[in-house]
């Protein structure tokens, strides 16, 4: 009962100034998105990078050929590729040849890396079919038709009237449209002519805007290779899976190849995640620092303002952890109200950020968070509140009767 | 009742000594009524404060009904005030975000977990039956004594601690504070200890005693 008395007069001095209730709240309140939205803001633009790299450049899994091969270049692609198709979970593997090569249209010539695809295969694999602004996908027969990427392709002035235009007008070939014919001079000193049929990219960043693609048995012709590849994309059903899968494919004994799950291949996407992880981590601390303060500001206030009071009620009987216990309560009523506030706001943003995606030049943003990281915000904020209440709670449970009864207000 | 032998109390302020107490004995009896009179710095109120548990004696010791509570910890010593002895403080001392029976009732609900009739009956002694809705905002600083006379005998306290009580009321409220000491004492044979500036109120009490410079220097049955 005691215990309940405690907090009795805990909320009844909490409900005594309703204005200052509702600003704690509310800092409390924010002070956990802070904790949570920026992260999950932060958190989705680390999966639209990922995501990209993994639907265009990794797929799941990457084979490559091993650093210390000779000719930087898989041998016996087709019955590698076979062999990771048998293996349960894997949705789609394609290989890819790739080189530099000139690409040049009207007087103007762009250095571009040449992806050699198998198109069917590729489908099953990535996601760069996705990424057609014009024309269509390479098809079976389509040996003489080149796909360039948005920034290979350029853009003419007039077509950018009335657009979002990224990039410049002087960049890539100047403005290569569906149907016209460039040349491409191979590494080899090859030369031939190809007509565009799409032209890849999106309005936002895509890393298929810089590349051009043919398909691959046409660039095996032009290189006078056969049965070869740069690189093996292996796609899954479930990439949480992909650790497992690399493992089966190191264990194929595939010659002169290494294997890498997608967050190891693709540095940049990681790199970036870990930059946001660091930011997130500082960011967290300032919204640390509110709390406490916020909390400690308000309870030492209180406290100070409540001197004679607390020492009346330590002169008629209340014991000292009594005392302590009702400045802690009003810190964690903040708390846990501002957290329940902020989780059903931090749910009402993810909605509809979900529905509204944020379009930025990297790409469309939907934040996302886990359950784990709101977990632990939660006892951030709870941990902030008891630490953050403790220590003016504890200076008034230790003050002397005598000195603060005679204290006038 | 209350037997206080060679009391002192020293207060160290740095180099400073401050003898606030020395060497007092007085005895109390059940029943009593005291005032404990004197000029500012005297002593008179830690006096109160060693014998109401507040604080503790440099020297000497505080039996009450023969039981040494010089020596009790703070949580023994703040359940011995809790169920033994009720404080009157100047300053009327009530929560102002409590209504008057709630403030009433705060130490009967912190001794035995609930509230009964008893807050209800000192409010009608105190002539506050009306007024046990109103917030002590809404109160006179007379009617917040009297409700701070209320709330320290709710749990029948064996001795009533009244540090300065009237000094900040008007003429008319002090009167009817000592009014209401006085009945508490012969009709209830509640023992009341009280520290007073005022020599005329200390007069209405059955026994006073001065202090001056921390020694007792007189004591005279009125």
């Amino acid at each position: 009962m005691r215990k309940e008395l405690i907090a009795f007069l805990a909320f009844r001095d909490i409900l005594k100034d309703r204005r200052i209730v509702l600003l704690v709240i509310f800092l409390m309140t924010f002070s956990f998105i802070n904790l949570t939205f920026f992260p999950a803001f932060l958190n989705g633009l680390s999966n639209t990078f990922q995501e990209e790299v993994i639907d265009t450049v990794t797929a799941h899994i990457l084979v490559e050929p091993s650093a210390d091969s000779k000719d930087k270049i898989i041998d016996h692609e087709a019955a590698a590729r076979k062999k990771i198709e048998l293996i349960p979970g894997v949705q789609g593997v394609s290989s890819r040849i790739v080189m530099p090569a000139a690409i040049s249209y009207k007087g103007r010539q762009a250095a571009v890396p040449l992806i050699g695809i198998d198109p069917e295969r590729e489908r099953d694999a990535s996601k760069i079919y996705k990424r057609i602004i014009a024309g269509e996908f390479l098809g079976k027969d389509d040996n003489e038709f080149i796909m360039l990427g948005r920034e290979v392709a350029g853009e003419r002035l007039e077509d950018k009237i009335g657009k979002t235009v990224i990039g410049k007008e002087e960049e890539g070939l100047g403005g290569v449209r569906l149907g016209d014919i460039v040349k491409v001079k191979f590494q080899n000193g090859v030369e031939r002519e190809y007509k565009v049929k799409a032209v890849l990219g999106r309005e936002v960043f895509s890393s298929v805007a810089e590349s051009a693609f043919i398909r691959s048995d046409e660039l095996s012709s032009v290189l006078g290779v056969h049965d070869k590849a740069s690189s093996i994309l292996v796609r899954l059903e479930d990439m949480g899976k992909a650790d497992d899968v690399k493992a089966l494919v190191l264990g194929m004994g595939i010659p002169n190849v290494q294997v890498k799950t997608w967050s190891e291949a693709s540095n940049f996407a990681v790199g970036i995640k870990q930059t946001f992880g660091t930011v997130i981590y500082i960011t967290s601390l300032v919204g640390i620092v509110v709390v406490v303060s916020t909390i400690g500001i308000i309870v030492f206030i209180n406290v100070t303002r409540k001197r004679r009071i607390i020492g009346v009620l330590k002169a008629i009987g209340m014991h000292s952890g009594d005392i302590m216990f009702l400045f802690l309560i009003q810190s964690l009523f903040f708390v846990i109200v501002g957290m329940i506030l902020g989780t059903v706001l931090l749910h009402v943003l993810l909605y509809y950020f979900s529905q509204n995606p944020l379009l930025l030049p990297l790409g469309f943003l939907v934040p996302s968070i886990g359950f784990d990281s709101i977990f632990w915000a939660w006892v951030i904020m709870f941990v902030s509140a008891v630490f953050a209440g403790y220590i003016p709670a504890s200076l008034a449970a230790r003050e002397k009767i005598i000195e603060t009864i005679k204290v006038v207000e | 009742m209350i037997e206080a032998e060679n009391l002192g109390k020293i207060y160290q302020d740095g180099e400073i000594r401050v003898t606030a107490l020395d060497d007092i004995s007085l005895k109390i009896g059940k029943g009593e009524f005291i005032s404990i009179m004197g000029p500012s710095g005297s002593g008179k109120s830690t006096l109160l404060h060693l014998l109401g548990l507040l604080d503790f004696p440099t020297k000497g010791s505080i039996k009450i009904r023969g039981k040494d509570v010089s020596k009790l910890d703070e949580k023994q010593g703040a359940d011995f005030r809790l169920k033994e002895m009720g404080f009157v403080f100047q300053f009327y001392s009530l929560l102002p975000e409590l209504n008057v029976l709630e403030n009433v009732c705060l130490p009967q609900l912190m001794l035995e977990g609930k509230s009964n009739d008893y807050a209800a009956e000192l409010l009608e002694i105190m002539d506050l039956a009306e007024r046990k809705r109103h917030y002590p905002g809404q109160l006179s600083g007379g009617e917040q004594q009297r409700v701070a006379i209320a709330r320290a005998l709710v749990n029948r306290p064996s001795i009533l601690l009244a540090d300065e009580p009237t000094a900040s009321l008007d003429s008319k409220n002090a009167m009817n504070v000592m009014a209401i000491f006085k009945r508490l004492n012969e009709e209830l044979g509640q023992t009341i200890i009280m520290v007073t500036h005022e020599e005329a109120l200390g007069r209405m009490a059955q026994r006073g005693v001065w202090l001056k410079d921390g020694i007792v220097v007189g004591e005279r049955r009125f």
